[in-house]
């Protein structure tokens, strides 16, 4: 039903080339079914010794003929056939990946990345084999039986037709039958394979670790195994392929036997010529094809109806953060918050409860805590990540949902805890938000993020490829990869999700100089480093969800709270 | 790209079972055989029975029973010699496949640090499955499609010569197609690939990075770039359709009716002159009819074969690849300390020492701290006091052995690691702590209390045995960094190497583990690198290290006193303004 409804729809669009598909098939077809025809007159025309040599020419010639029509048509059909069905293949991935840029994190979060990219390949491409080869197998294979019948029953003769064509219904249904188990098997060599490679994977990836431990004998063991368990599923899939080939062979066998025998019959009747007898000796192997494309096509359907659905179900997934907004700038970059409480979607507990904050324009908001008081929490918020129901953020006195998502978020530079790197050039990957920018620009905005000294010891400079296929860099410097990425881009608001954390202290001296230099944006640092934030103009303690304490670094210090307690705590093993 | 040596590689697994190929393969010829006589018979019966109305009873059962048995001889043939080649191939692979693995895990660390996973585990899966397509398809259809197509030709050579002359032209000319699509297809199906992995790239760079995409505002661009990715192998792929249409399938078989044009032909002018037999063209035609078959199987395993000439040179080069030693020392440590005689240590192709004339040594129980900037080569030294990676110069002894002798079983008990970024296991949180070894409940739960990992563990709704990595609870940098801590303490080692192994930990947890850690002061040797200072304040001595080097070294207070230090300048550095 999935499918259908992907199907259909996409049919009904490309109605005219389908149906110009489907005419060339038909031509093909019944250019198949003249040649043997053909060649069966001209044989019992030689038998008779009817033919002269120019005659014989001729006819030879027209055979020729026929079977560059059907060369032509043969190429045509697959260019309309296939370019179809790779388009419907555009179609989806495209609709795929607009799906993916409207989803939140919170999907991201819950499903598995593995799973997600598998539904864009494999499922994909299983909706276009149904479109392609599925509708090939099927129209193609039902012209082909009805002509090669018609062929056999009317040209030639009824009664060998009904006697030769016995064994096909069971060439059929063996065919089916050796499919599925085909089908079953090869799934199961898939999942072996794929065990053996995240397993694989994770000793590579782990192999200081086995090694310090004394675990790669076990660790070979352990592969032999599933190695063992990946061929010998693959020997059973060779195994149920091999089949096929029994099947064919009895099959056919029995229908040349039946064929010569009735066939023998029949001439001796006078009903038919010797060269009738070949051209429909030649038939018979023509009906393998349809009897072998009723499983293919069964198959091909069952996969792509599958891969339909949970295309589909991803296609539905809900989308919960809604872009209804209409609001395009802000008249003022100032951002007050009124959380009442705010729980994630799964969660028990609260992440933030009754907090008010307010970041005038211009200013910086230091934000520390312990792990898991909702540091993070808040900066996703101010994203409009996660939907904010009971309570309201206001950017310059309108609720966040009043801006078009693109205008909002514009309006911020952020450095998230764990950066994503993209497998491109470093350039590109600091342009993000400013794909113009010149290249001047972004070692300005390198060096600005302390990364000058990195940059000079890269092979290619800002064009060096950093991710998979390129230089891995650590975690510190993919943070101050996107600390430029955040100075490059102009937004009015920078949000620093614990920038600093896994940087050395002269850097990190060197990067609050840098923020300070911001000024002019308003900066939201969230830390668990005190020293990050000291020189806020206004500095939050979260504690639970719950705003502690607020004020500046000195005011703090005297109040002697939590702040007091975690500066005496951090400086006891910090030099200040 | 096809060389004796990667033909040496695939062949040698082969050679281990001659009695089984040779079995393979004289069941395939007798099963050709058959194949092919079916044709022959009906001819037989057509010319000698048939036209003649001959129907004495007994040599027509005879041929009928000849018939019937050809085609169930063949049937069977067929079945089996397909199933012990795929066996004989499958065994090949999986050897290699094993080969490979023990090759790959037997590397000396430094080639797997500098080869991308991802590279790797491509060696050992992907690329032996290149191979094992190879094999399969070779043996089970290649082999099998030449032969009939050769038995064919022998029988049609047998029936008629002149008629079996026109027939072989069929053989030039379908290799002139076949190379043609070759040249064509191949570098076509590689772009197909090539842009099929792109869009993968894609694809999962929007799925771990769709946060930030929406932050930056670029969903729309980067949408618009995979929709022109997804156009280009939309005709890159229709590029290899064209190719296929033209010159694979319908190409063989409008060769093949103009041969039969030409049999027809050269059979009609032949029996003008009188004397053909009806029959022969008939099993011509049934013959003609199969050899087409076999030739597009052929062509189309040829994509196969320059895809595993690929593979199997990147395994060969894998395979040349020295593997790491390992001593065989197993005297047991007698005293954990070491001693560096300036050490030199150079990465593999690297232009400049990594660390150069290092003299150190460290008593048992000693507590050493390791400071200076990134890449000043504190975590090198860490790996070569585990014998990770090999000295490049100078010595290094342990226990008063040189290192490299010691077997790595005697070494590992002894000495346990923290690196910065731990690895998990994809196992519960009790594999991963015991990591193969054995312990009781009661040490494990001390562990787990000194690396202040209870309060993780009490979360979990099933404790111990909850399962971690990809399909299990993903843990944050400082959890993993508390869970290899807790590992490492579990091993009670005499060394301890922490390599800023608390990072990312909280400031309250990190105060508790320093005091936990501070309670093996004197019993462990512990080498700490550490980013801040504080870590190391209350070591036995410190080391300060630039550019390889050792610049200063002496305890905390000592450093301090020497106002043109290095140490003291990192101490006083300016305030943030």
């Amino acid at each position: 039903m999935a499918l259908r409804q992907l199907l259909l729809d996409f049919i009904k669009r490309h109605r005219r080339r389908y149906l110009l598909a489907i005419a060339t098939l038909l031509g093909v077809g019944l250019l198949n079914m003249a040649l043997p025809w053909w060649a069966g007159r001209i044989i019992d025309a030689l038998d008779r010794g009817a033919l002269a040599a120019d005659q014989l020419w001729q006819r030879a010639m027209i055979l020729v003929a026929a079977a560059l029509a059907m060369y032509g048509l043969r190429y045509l059909w697959r260019m309309l056939l296939f370019g179809a069905s790779y388009q419907l293949g555009i179609n989806l991935r495209d609709r795929f990946y607009a799906k993916l840029t409207r989803l939140d994190p919170g999907f991201f979060q819950r499903r598995r990345s593995g799973d997600l990219l598998a539904r864009s390949t494999q499922d994909i491409d299983a909706v276009e084999v149904a479109a392609g080869e599925g509708v090939l197998s099927s129209i193609d294979g039902a012209l082909t039986l009805v002509l090669v019948l018609a062929m056999m029953v009317f040209v030639i003769d009824a009664p060998l037709a009904l006697i030769a064509l016995v064994p096909f219904p069971f060439m059929a249904w063996g065919f089916y039958q050796v499919a599925r188990r085909v089908q079953g098997h090869f799934g199961d060599s898939l999942t072996r394979f794929s065990e053996l490679n995240d397993r694989t994977q994770e000793a590579i990836a782990g192999l200081r670790l086995l090694r310090q431990h004394s675990l790669l004998e076990a660790e070979i063991a352990d592969f032999d195994r599933r190695a063992e368990a990946h061929a010998r599923a693959g020997y059973n899939v060779q195994r149920m392929e091999a089949r096929y080939d029994p099947v064919v062979f009895l099959a056919l066998g029995s229908a040349m036997l039946a064929t010569v025998a009735a066939g023998s019959w029949r001439y001796l009747e006078g009903a038919i010529t010797l060269g009738e007898l070949t051209s429909f000796t030649l038939y018979l192997v023509q009906l393998i094809w349809p009897m072998f494309a009723l499983g293919w096509c069964l198959n091909i359907l069952q996969r792509g109806e599958a891969a339909a659905r949970r295309l589909i179900a991803f296609f539905n997934e809900r989308e919960t953060i809604v872009d209804a907004g209409e609001r395009d700038t802000a008249e003022a970059i100032d951002l007050q918050l009124d959380i009442a409480d705010f729980t994630y979607p799964l969660a028990t507990a609260a992440a933030l409860r009754d907090l008010h904050l307010r970041l005038p324009p211009g200013e910086s908001l230091g934000v520390v805590g312990a792990t898991g008081s909702g540091k993070s929490t808040l900066i996703r918020l101010l994203l409009r990540q996660y939907p904010l129901e009971k309570g309201q953020i206001h950017l310059g006195g309108y609720p966040l949902d009043d801006y078009r998502l693109a205008a909002l978020r514009g309006m911020y530079a952020y450095v998230p805890q764990d950066p994503f790197l993209f497998a491109s050039s470093l350039g590109e990957n600091v342009a993000l938000g400013r794909p113009q920018a010149s290249a001047a620009a972004i070692v300005d905005a390198l060096e600005a993020a302390a990364f000058g000294t990195d940059l000079a010891q890269l092979p290619d400079g800002l064009a060096t490829r950093i991710g998979e296929r390129g230089v891995t860099l650590s975690g510190g410097q993919r943070q101050r990869v996107a600390l430029a990425r955040a100075l490059l881009s102009e937004a009015p608001i920078m949000l620093l999700d614990d920038t600093l954390s896994a940087v050395d202290q002269s850097t990190e001296r060197q990067l609050l100089e840098t923020l300070t230099r911001q000024r002019g944006r308003s900066r939201m640092i969230v830390s668990h480093r005190l020293s990050a934030v000291q020189q806020c103009d206004n500095i939050v303690v979260l504690d639970e969800g719950r705003a502690v304490e607020q004020g500046r670094h000195d005011a703090l210090l005297a109040r002697d709270g939590h702040y007091a307690r975690l500066w005496r705590q951090q400086s006891g093993e910090e030099p200040t | 790209m096809i060389n004796r040596r990667l033909i040496a590689m695939m062949l040698r697994p082969l050679g281990r079972a001659p009695g089984r190929l040779a079995l393979a393969a004289g069941v395939l010829l007798v099963a050709t055989g058959m194949d092919v006589l079916g044709p022959w018979l009906i001819k037989h019966y057509i010319d000698g029975y048939l036209v003649p109305e001959d129907w004495r009873l007994a040599p027509l059962a005879l041929l009928a029973g000849l018939y019937v048995a050809s085609q169930l001889i063949a049937a069977l043939g067929r079945y089996l010699q397909t199933l012990w080649f795929a066996r004989i191939a499958l065994d090949a692979v999986h050897a290699l496949r094993q080969r490979v693995f023990r090759h790959v895990m037997r590397l000396p660390q430094h080639v797997i640090d500098a080869t991308p996973t991802g590279e790797m585990v491509a060696r050992v899966t992907n690329d032996t499955d290149d191979l094992r397509e190879l094999y399969v398809e070779f043996l089970a259809t290649v082999l099998q499609n030449l032969v009939l197509l050769v038995a064919i030709l022998l029988a049609m050579a047998l029936m008629d010569l002149q008629l079996a002359a026109i027939a072989a032209t069929l053989i030039p000319v379908a290799a002139v197609v076949i190379w043609g699509y070759q040249r064509a297809s191949g570098p076509a199906a590689m772009a197909v690939r090539r842009l099929r992995a792109d869009q993968n790239a894609r694809i999962n760079e929007a799925i771990g990075g769709m946060g930030v995409l929406q932050a930056f505002n670029q969903t729309e661009r980067f949408r618009e770039r995979y929709h022109r990715l997804n156009v280009a192998q939309y005709h890159a792929r229709l590029h290899t359709i064209r190719i296929s249409g033209l010159l694979l399938r319908s190409a063989l078989d409008l060769v093949g009716v103009i041969i039969l044009a030409a049999l027809l032909i050269a059979y009609g002018l032949d029996s003008l002159q009188g004397g053909a037999e009806i029959g022969v063209l008939y099993a011509f035609v049934t013959w003609l009819g199969r050899v087409s078959e076999p030739l597009i199987e052929i062509t189309q395993r040829f994509n196969i074969f320059q895809q595993a000439g690929v593979a199997g040179n990147r395994i060969l080069t894998l395979l040349d690849r020295p593997q790491a030693t390992s001593g065989d020392d197993h005297r047991p440590i007698a005293r954990a300390d070491y001693r560096l005689e300036q050490l030199v240590f150079r990465h593999q192709g690297a232009a400049a020492n990594t660390l150069d004339d290092i003299s150190l040594d460290i008593a048992e129980g000693h507590f050493l701290g390791l400071v200076g900037h990134t890449g000043s080569g504190k975590s090198t030294l860490l790996d070569l006091l585990c014998a990770l990676q090999p000295v490049s110069g100078g010595a290094l002894l342990f226990d008063g052995r040189r290192i490299e002798t010691l077997a790595p079983e005697v070494l590992n008990a002894a000495i346990a690691s923290v690196p910065q970024e731990p690895f998990v296991r994809s196992t519960t949180l009790r594999d991963n702590l015991l990591m193969g070894l054995e312990a009781s409940e009661a040490s494990i739960a001390r562990a787990i209390d000194e690396a202040q990992l209870r309060a993780l563990i009490d979360r979990l709704p099933d404790g111990l045995e909850t399962p971690l990595g990809e399909r299990g609870l993903t843990l944050s940098t400082g959890e993993r960094q508390l869970l290899a801590l807790a590992r490492a303490l579990l091993r009670r080692p005499r060394v301890l190497l922490l390599d800023e192994a608390t990072a990312s930990v909280d400031s309250l947890t990190e105060a508790r583990l320093n005091r936990a850690l501070s309670t093996l002061k004197g019993r462990v040797t512990m080498v700490v690198v550490a980013h801040r200072l504080s870590t190391v304040i209350d070591a036995d001595a410190i080391l300060v290290m630039q550019q390889g080097r050792i610049v200063e070294q002496g305890s905390h207070e000592a450093l301090l006193s020497r106002p043109d230090g290095v140490y003291y300048h990192l101490w006083h550095q300016p305030e943030a303004p």
